[in-house]
């Protein structure tokens, strides 16, 4: 009933149920993030590749989502949603709040040009979106003073701060970004796969 | 027998009697949006250069902020695992060093620059519901289209860990190979997801979440004289910091 309704009316105006279904996705996807977030604490080089790391293993809930709820409007919710429980839970926000306005609207602009439903076009709009948890590591690099005069306060060695001056330079920036999308392409091509082995002969996609 | 604070039906916490009243739990009740308020310059804080004295003094402030909404254990807890943080960082890595320290330096560092912001997060979690929070952010005009997936999504997390278990404990009855696992788990898990927003979103619509007009709500929020002081306290607090705070 429900199904055949929404096929039928295209509307592109986001209602309740849409809004609840990209709520439960955004859980899928929160978790995702969140484990990613907490294996970054383990070394800083894990922490420079994590929104790499989350970029492969989040496509599912994202394309899924974008599948379910072809409007506008589903990606931007999917990325502030994670943001406001990261700021209200304290974790420091605001690049990643910034990162994550920046890469959902500009996720947005690509479905929207691709007409949401061609899977190159969410497939890039996927990718783009791995950038807004870029804004977590950044700090490493726009803090970058701050943080070394620090640890050399606490009084790390010299060879420490050599370590942390070559996981901070702006090869690792580039690098990190690169990494993130190509993360990104893989992660919504693996959730391609899941799709066409299980979920498109569920009736799911 | 029906004493203070105790009504036929059993205990009732203080001050939650009332529709809409505040949950008092300490001296302080403060409406969420002015913890939010002091999270935003515990944001600005986090980055700012201060000195040793300056960050300790704040923690300690923070720390009183929660003992006054009674949450004591917590100030506890957070100041004592600062002293630790701290004595890790000053004396456990530098001197010991090994991987351990090569390894979470950074990370401790970081929790060291947003340890305020943790505290104040924490309070706002623990002092109030997620009702409580999302009528705030209500309040503070974030719109119904991303109010409600928030909302959904922190009600989805224990059915998310409940059939989690359950796919878990259906894994453990068949022996399935390794390489397997992840899909294994993976696809019922998003199955389930997706059948619960089917049901889900069937049950708001029956419950008038598609009503263009807006909802009432029985939380009622107001800022008063306290909330005031603590958004100009640490407003204050920022301001100190940016003049006379030290460097890092």
């Amino acid at each position: 009933m429900g199904n055949s309704e929404q096929k039928t009316t295209e509307s592109r105006a986001l209602k309740g149920r849409d809004l609840i279904t990209i709520g439960i996705f955004t859980a899928l996807y929160f978790v995702v993030n969140f484990v990613c977030m907490l294996l970054s604490g383990l070394h800083p080089y894990l922490w420079v590749f994590m929104p790499a790391l989350d970029a492969l293993l989040a496509g599912i809930p994202f394309m899924l989502a974008c599948a379910k709820v072809p409007k506008s409007g589903t990606v931007l919710i999917m990325g502030m949603v994670p943001s406001l429980v990261y700021f209200i839970t304290g974790m420091f926000t605001p690049l990643i709040l910034g990162m994550m306005v920046g890469a959902c609207v500009v996720a947005e602009v690509i479905r929207a040009a691709t007409k949401y439903r061609s899977f190159a076009g969410n497939t890039f709009a996927y990718a783009v979106f791995g950038f807004g948890m870029c804004g977590s590591p950044l700090p490493l690099w726009a803090f970058h003073d701050s943080f070394v005069a620090q640890i050399a306060a606490q009084g790390m060695g010299t060879d420490y701060l050599a370590a942390l001056e070559t996981a901070a330079n702006p090869a690792m920036l580039v690098a990190m970004f690169v990494t993130t999308f190509v993360a990104g392409l893989v992660g919504a091509y693996i959730a391609r796969g899941m799709f066409k082995k299980h979920f498109t002969k569920a009736g799911l996609a | 027998m029906i004493g203070e604070g105790m009504t036929a039906a059993g205990p009732v916490p203080q001050g939650g009697t009332i529709l809409g009243g505040r949950p008092r739990r300490g001296a302080l009740a403060l409406d969420p949006r002015t913890l939010m308020g002091v999270l935003l310059a515990a944001s600005a804080l986090a980055f700012m250069g201060k000195g040793v004295t300056a960050e300790l003094c704040l923690v300690v402030a923070v720390g009183l902020l929660q003992t006054l909404c009674g949450h004591v254990r917590m100030a506890l807890g957070f100041v004592a695992a600062y002293a630790a943080l701290m004595g890790v960082l000053y004396v456990v890595f530098p001197h010991v060093g090994g991987a351990a320290a090569t390894m979470f330096t950074i990370s401790f560092t970081f929790a060291r620059k947003i340890y305020l912001c943790l505290m104040t997060g924490a309070l706002l979690v623990s002092d109030s519901s997620v009702h409580r929070i999302s009528a705030a952010l209500a309040k503070l005009k974030v719109p119904q289209s991303v109010l409600i997936p928030l909302t959904v999504t922190f009600r989805y997390f224990p059915t998310l860990k409940e059939e989690a278990a359950h796919i878990r404990d259906a894994m453990s009855l068949r022996s399935i190979p390794a390489g397997s696992r992840a899909e294994c788990f993976v696809v019922p898990l998003v199955m389930s997801a997706t059948s619960t927003a089917d049901e889900l979103s069937r049950a708001a619509t029956c419950r008038g979440i598609e009503n263009p007009a807006p909802s009432t709500d029985t939380e009622r929020l107001s800022m008063r004289a306290a909330d005031w002081a603590v958004l100009a306290i640490s407003a204050l607090a920022v301001a100190a910091v940016a003049l006379f705070g030290g460097s890092a």
